[in-house]
C-alpha cells in the first residue's frame, strides 16, 4: 500500500463522512460548512485524475461564490437568537422509510459498480477523442481549452444564456420584495432581527 | 476531432431559430427599458413577432437542407426537430396572446421580464427538442427550466405563486440530478455522449455482455426517471397540480405543453433513436409508466372540484397516452407521438386559456362553480370551452379524437394492444369529468347572481372595464377580484388565441390529413 | 499514480445516495438544496473518472457544463427561498399546504 492509495482511501472516508455530515447536523451552518469540506475533498479528487483546471474551478466556483451564498442566506434567514436549525418535524416512519430505501439504492450502485463494472476497452474507441494523446502533447489545460473551443463550443456558448436567464431571474425575484406591496416587503425585511424572531417560527419551540 | 473541430457559419446557421428567439429576449430586455410604462404593454407584439421568426427560420432551415447535424454532433435539424420546433413556438405563441390580459389583471409591473424570461424558456424548449447530445439535452433542461421556476413565482405578494416556484425548484433539480447521474453512467458505459455515437456502440455490442448491461440500463433508468419526472408521468407527477395551480396561467400553459414537448422529443431520440437496438430492454419500463399515468391521471382528476387543477390532472393523463408513442418503440409510435403533441398543444392552451378569463387571482376562483350557468352568461366563451373539453375527452370530430386514434392505432400495430385497452379505458373515465365541466357550463344555475340578469348582458364584448383591470396592485386584486362581476371581459389577445384554437381544433379534426402526413415524413416514414 | 475507478465510482454512487436520502429526509429549503448539490458533485466524480478511465474529454466537459448550470441554480433557487422566506417568514416544506388536493 502506497502513499498514494493511502491518500486515496483517507480522502474518500472524508468525503463520505462530510456528506453525512451534509444531511445529519441539524444547524444548516454546519451543514453548509461539511459541504465545503466535501467539495474540497472532490477538487483533489480531481486533481489526482489529472484536471487541474476542473479542480481550481470547483475550489473556485463551489466554495468560492456558491457556498458563500449559501452560507449568506443560511445566516440572514435565521432567527437572531434562535438556533439556525428549522427542526425537522418528520414522522419516524417516514425516516426509517427514506434510510431504508437509501441505504437499498446505496447497496445496489455499491453492488453494481464494485463487482459488476468493468468498463469496457471499445467504449474508448468510441468516444474517438484521446484525451491522454493530447494533454501530452500540449499540456493539461491546454487540452481543455482546445475542445472547449472547438468541437464543444455550443454548449459553452449555451451556459452563458443560462447565466443571463438566471440573472434576469435573480433581477426579477429580488427587485420585487423591494419596489412590491409594501406590506409583504416590510414584515419580510424585519423577518431577520430580532423583534419578529419571537413571534417567528413555532417550529422552535418543539 | 474533438480538439480540432472548426465552427463555420453554416453551424451556426443551423440554429437560426434557437437564434433569432435568444436575440428577441435580448431585445425584449432593452426596450423594456427605454419605454414608459404605459406603453410596455407593446411588448407583447415584439415578442410575437420574434416567436413568428423564428418559425419562419425553422421552416427556411428545413427548406435548405444540408448536413442534418451541426456542431459537432451537437444539434440536429431532422424532420423531427423541425417539426417539434414548430409545435414548441405554436404553443408559445398562442401562450403569448393570452398573457396581456392576465398580466394586467394581476397587477404584474415587470412586463419585459416577463416576455423576456417566456422567450427564454422556449429557446431552452427548442434546444432541448434539437439537442442530439447528451450534453446539449441536459443544457437545454436548464435553460427552459431556470425561467420557468421564476415565472411561477412570479406574481408578486401571492404566497401561493411564490410556494409553487419554490416547489417546482426543489423538486425539478432533484430530478435533474437523476438525470445527470443517468447520463454519466450511459456515457461511462459506452464512452460517447453524442447519440449517434451511442446507437453505434449499442448497435456493434449486441446482445449486452454482462460488463456493459448493469451500467448502461441503471444509466437509462435513472434518465428514464429524469425525463418522465419533466412530463409529469406517474409517479413522479407529485408536483404537477400545485405547480400548474400555482403558477400564473398563461405560464401553465406554456409549461404544460412545451416543457412536456421538449422532454419527450428528447426521450425519444434517447430511446427510441440511440437506443433502438435494446428497445426489449427499456420497453417493460416505458409501458408500465404509460399504463399507470393514463389511468391515475385521469382517476385524479375525476376527482378534483378546481377547474386548474383538473386540468392539471388531464394533462397528467395525458403525458400518458403521450408515453404510448415513445413505449411502442417504432417510427409510427412517434409520427403519431409528435402529431399529438400538436394537437395537445392546441386544445390544451385553448383550455387553459379560457381558465385564464375566468381565474380571479392566482389559483384561485377557478372552482367548477365559477363555471355554472357560464353558458348564458358568455355563450361564445362556453361554446370555446365546449370544443377544447370535447377535443381533449377525444370525440370524434375533434383533433383530439384523431390524436387519440393515431397513437392507439400505432400501438395496436406494434402488437401492443394492451396499451390501446387501457387507453380507452382510461379515455372512457376522462369523459366523466370533462363532462361535468361542459354540464356545469350550461345546465346548472349560477349560485351566486341571477343568470337571467346576468345572461342579458352577457355578450363577448370586452366594453367596459370593471374595477379588477383598474386596480394594479398585486395586495388589492384579491379585493377587487371580490367585487367584479360574474361576466369577465376578454382581452383582444386572447380572444384571437382562442378564435385560433377552436378553429384549429375543429379543421384539423374534421382533415387532419396533411398534417398527419407531415409528422410521418418528418420521422422519415414514406 | 493510477486511481482504481471502481472505488471512486463507488464513493460517487455513494455520495450521491446521500444526496437522495438528505432531499427526502430533511425539511428544511436550504438543506434540501445542499443534498441536491451534493448529488451533482457525486455525479460530476463519476464523469471525471469516466473521463480519465475512457482517454475522453466529454467527461471534463460536462463537469465543466454541470459547475456553471450549478453556480446559475444557485442564484435562482436562492432567491426564490429568500423571497418565499420574506413572504412567509418560515421556511419549511410541511408547512406549504396552501393547495390541497
Amino acid at each position: 500500500m502506497n502513499l498514494g492509495q493511502i491518500a486515496f482511501y483517507v480522502l474518500g472516508a472524508t468525503a463520505i463522512a462530510s456528506g453525512i455530515g451534509v444531511i445529519a447536523f441539524r444547524n444548516a451552518v454546519y451543514s453548509a460548512l461539511s459541504l465545503i469540506l466535501n467539495l474540497f475533498c472532490l477538487a483533489l479528487f480531481f486533481l489526482m485524475l489529472n484536471a487541474i483546471f476542473l479542480a481550481a474551478i470547483q475550489v473556485l466556483v463551489y466554495a468560492g461564490a456558491i457556498m458563500v451564498l449559501f452560507l449568506f442566506v443560511v445566516t440572514m434567514l435565521t432567527p437572531e437568537g434562535g438556533d439556525a436549525a428549522t427542526v425537522d418535524r418528520l414522522g419516524a416512519m417516514q425516516r426509517t422509510a427514506a434510510i431504508g430505501l437509501g441505504i437499498i439504492l446505496a447497496g445496489a450502485f455499491g453492488y453494481i459498480l464494485i463487482s459488476q463494472v468493468r468498463l469496457s476497452p471499445s467504449a474508448m474507441a468510441t468516444g474517438a477523442n484521446d484525451l491522454f494523446t493530447v494533454m501530452n502533447r500540449d499540456g493539461n489545460t491546454e487540452a481543455f481549452g482546445l475542445a472547449l473551443f472547438h468541437g464543444y463550443l455550443l454548449p459553452f456558448e449555451v451556459t452563458s444564456v443560462i447565466l443571463v436567464a438566471a440573472i434576469l431571474g435573480a433581477v426579477v425575484l429580488g427587485r420585487r420584495t423591494t419596489s412590491g406591496s409594501g406590506l409583504s416587503a416590510g414584515s419580510g425585511l424585519s423577518a431577520g432581527s430580532g423583534p419578529s424572531a419571537g413571534s417567528g417560527p413555532s417550529a422552535r419551540e418543539e | 476531432m474533438a480538439f480540432t473541430y472548426t465552427i463555420t457559419a453554416g453551424d451556426w446557421g443551423h440554429i437560426a431559430p434557437q437564434l433569432t428567439l435568444l436575440g428577441v429576449a435580448l431585445l425584449v430586455m432593452v426596450i423594456d427599458t427605454m419605454l414608459p410604462a404605459r406603453l410596455r404593454g407593446g411588448l407583447v407584439i415584439i415578442a410575437l413577432l420574434g416567436v413568428l421568426s423564428a418559425a419562419a427560420s425553422a421552416l427556411l432551415v428545413a427548406q435548405l437542407g444540408g448536413a442534418p447535424s451541426a456542431f459537432f454532433g451537437m444539434i440536429t435539424s431532422d424532420g423531427l426537430a423541425i417539426f417539434s420546433m414548430l409545435v414548441i413556438l405554436g404553443a408559445t405563441a398562442l401562450a403569448l396572446l393570452i398573457a396581456p390580459g392576465y398580466i394586467e389583471r394581476q397587477g404584474i409591473h415587470q412586463q419585459g421580464e416577463y416576455y423576456a424570461l417566456v422567450l427564454l424558456a422556449a429557446t431552452g424548449m427548442l434546444l432541448m427538442s434539437t439537442a442530439s447530445n447528451l450534453m446539449m439535452i441536459f443544457l437545454g433542461l436548464e435553460l427552459l427550466s431556470l425561467p420557468l421556476y421564476v415565472l411561477c413565482a412570479f406574481v408578486p405578494g401571492q404566497q401561493i405563486a411564490q410556494e409553487s416556484g419554490m416547489k417546482y425548484f426543489l423538486l425539478s433539480s432533484f430530478a435533474s440530478g437523476f438525470l445527470l447521474y443517468g447520463m454519466a453512467l450511459v456515457y461511462g458505459a459506452t464512452g460517447a455522449t453524442g447519440l449517434t455515437q451511442i446507437h453505434a456502440f449499442v448497435a456493434s455490442h449486441m446482445p449486452l455482455d454482462s460488463s456493459l448491461a448493469p451500467l448502461l440500463l441503471v444509466g437509462v433508468v435513472l434518465i428514464v426517471v429524469g425525463l418522465a419526472f419533466k412530463v409529469s408521468a406517474i409517479p413522479f407527477h407529485a408536483w404537477t397540480p400545485d405547480v400548474y395551480q400555482g403558477a400564473p396561467t398563461p405560464v401553465t400553459a406554456l409549461m404544460s405543453v412545451g416543457t412536456k414537448t421538449a422532454a419527450l422529443v428528447a426521450l425519444a431520440r434517447i430511446l427510441v433513436v440511440a437506443l433502438g437496438p435494446i428497445t426489449s430492454q427499456w420497453q417493460p419500463l416505458l409501458i408500465a409508466l404509460a399504463i399507470l399515468t393514463m389511468l391515475g391521471g385521469n382517476l385524479l382528476a375525476a376527482t378534483q372540484t378546481n377547474v386548474k387543477r383538473m386540468l392539471a390532472y388531464s394533462s397528467i393523463a395525458h403525458a400518458g397516452y403521450l408515453l404510448i408513442g415513445i413505449a411502442v418503440g417504432t417510427n409510427l409510435g412517434l409520427a403519431a407521438m409528435i402529431f399529438y403533441l400538436a394537437a395537445y398543444g392546441i386544445m390544451n392552451i385553448g383550455a387553459f386559456g379560457v381558465v385564464q378569463v375566468i381565474e380571479r387571482s392566482v389559483g384561485f376562483g377557478t372552482e367548477l362553480d365559477r363555471f355554472r350557468g357560464l353558458g348564458a352568461r358568455q355563450p361564445w366563451l362556453a361554446g370555446a370551452m365546449t370544443v377544447f373539453l370535447l377535443a381533449l375527452a377525444g370525440i370524434p370530430g375533434t383533433v383530439g379524437f384523431v390524436a387519440k386514434y393515431a397513437v392507439f392505432s400505432a400501438a395496436v400495430l406494434a402488437s401492443h394492444p394492451e396499451l390501446t385497452i387501457v387507453g380507452v379505458i382510461a379515455s372512457m373515465i376522462s369523459f366523466y369529468y370533462y363532462l361535468r365541466i361542459i354540464w356545469a357550463m350550461y345546465f346548472e344555475l349560477n349560485p351566486e347572481g341571477d343568470p337571467a340578469t346576468q345572461g342579458a348582458r352577457a355578450a363577448l364584448g370586452a366594453q367596459g372595464t370593471p374595477p379588477l383591470m383598474v386596480e394594479s396592485s398585486g395586495q388589492s386584486a384579491v379585493i377587487a377580484a371580490k367585487s367584479v362581476s360574474m361576466r369577465q371581459p376578454i382581452a383582444l389577445g386572447a380572444m384571437l388565441s382562442l378564435g385560433l384554437a377552436v378553429l384549429a381544433t375543429i379543421i384539423l379534426g374534421i382533415l387532419p390529413g396533411p398534417l398527419f402526413e407531415l409528422a410521418r415524413q418528418a420521422v422519415g416514414l414514406p | 499514480m493510477p486511481v482504481p475507478a471502481n472505488a471512486l465510482l463507488f464513493v460517487s454512487a455513494m455520495l450521491f445516495t446521500i444526496g437522495v436520502v438528505g432531499v427526502l429526509v430533511r425539511r428544511n429549503p436550504l438543506v434540501i438544496f445542499m443534498s441536491i448539490e451534493l448529488m451533482l458533485n457525486a455525479v460530476n466524480l463519476s464523469f471525471m473518472t469516466f473521463a480519465n478511465a475512457l482517454h475522453s474529454v466529454d467527461g471534463w466537459i460536462f463537469v465543466f457544463l454541470v459547475l456553471s448550470v450549478a453556480a446559475a441554480e444557485v442564484v435562482v433557487g436562492l432567491a426564490i427561498i429568500v423571497s418565499v422566506f420574506r413572504t412567509r417568514q418560515e421556511i419549511d416544506v410541511d408547512d406549504f399546504n396552501t393547495m390541497k388536493g
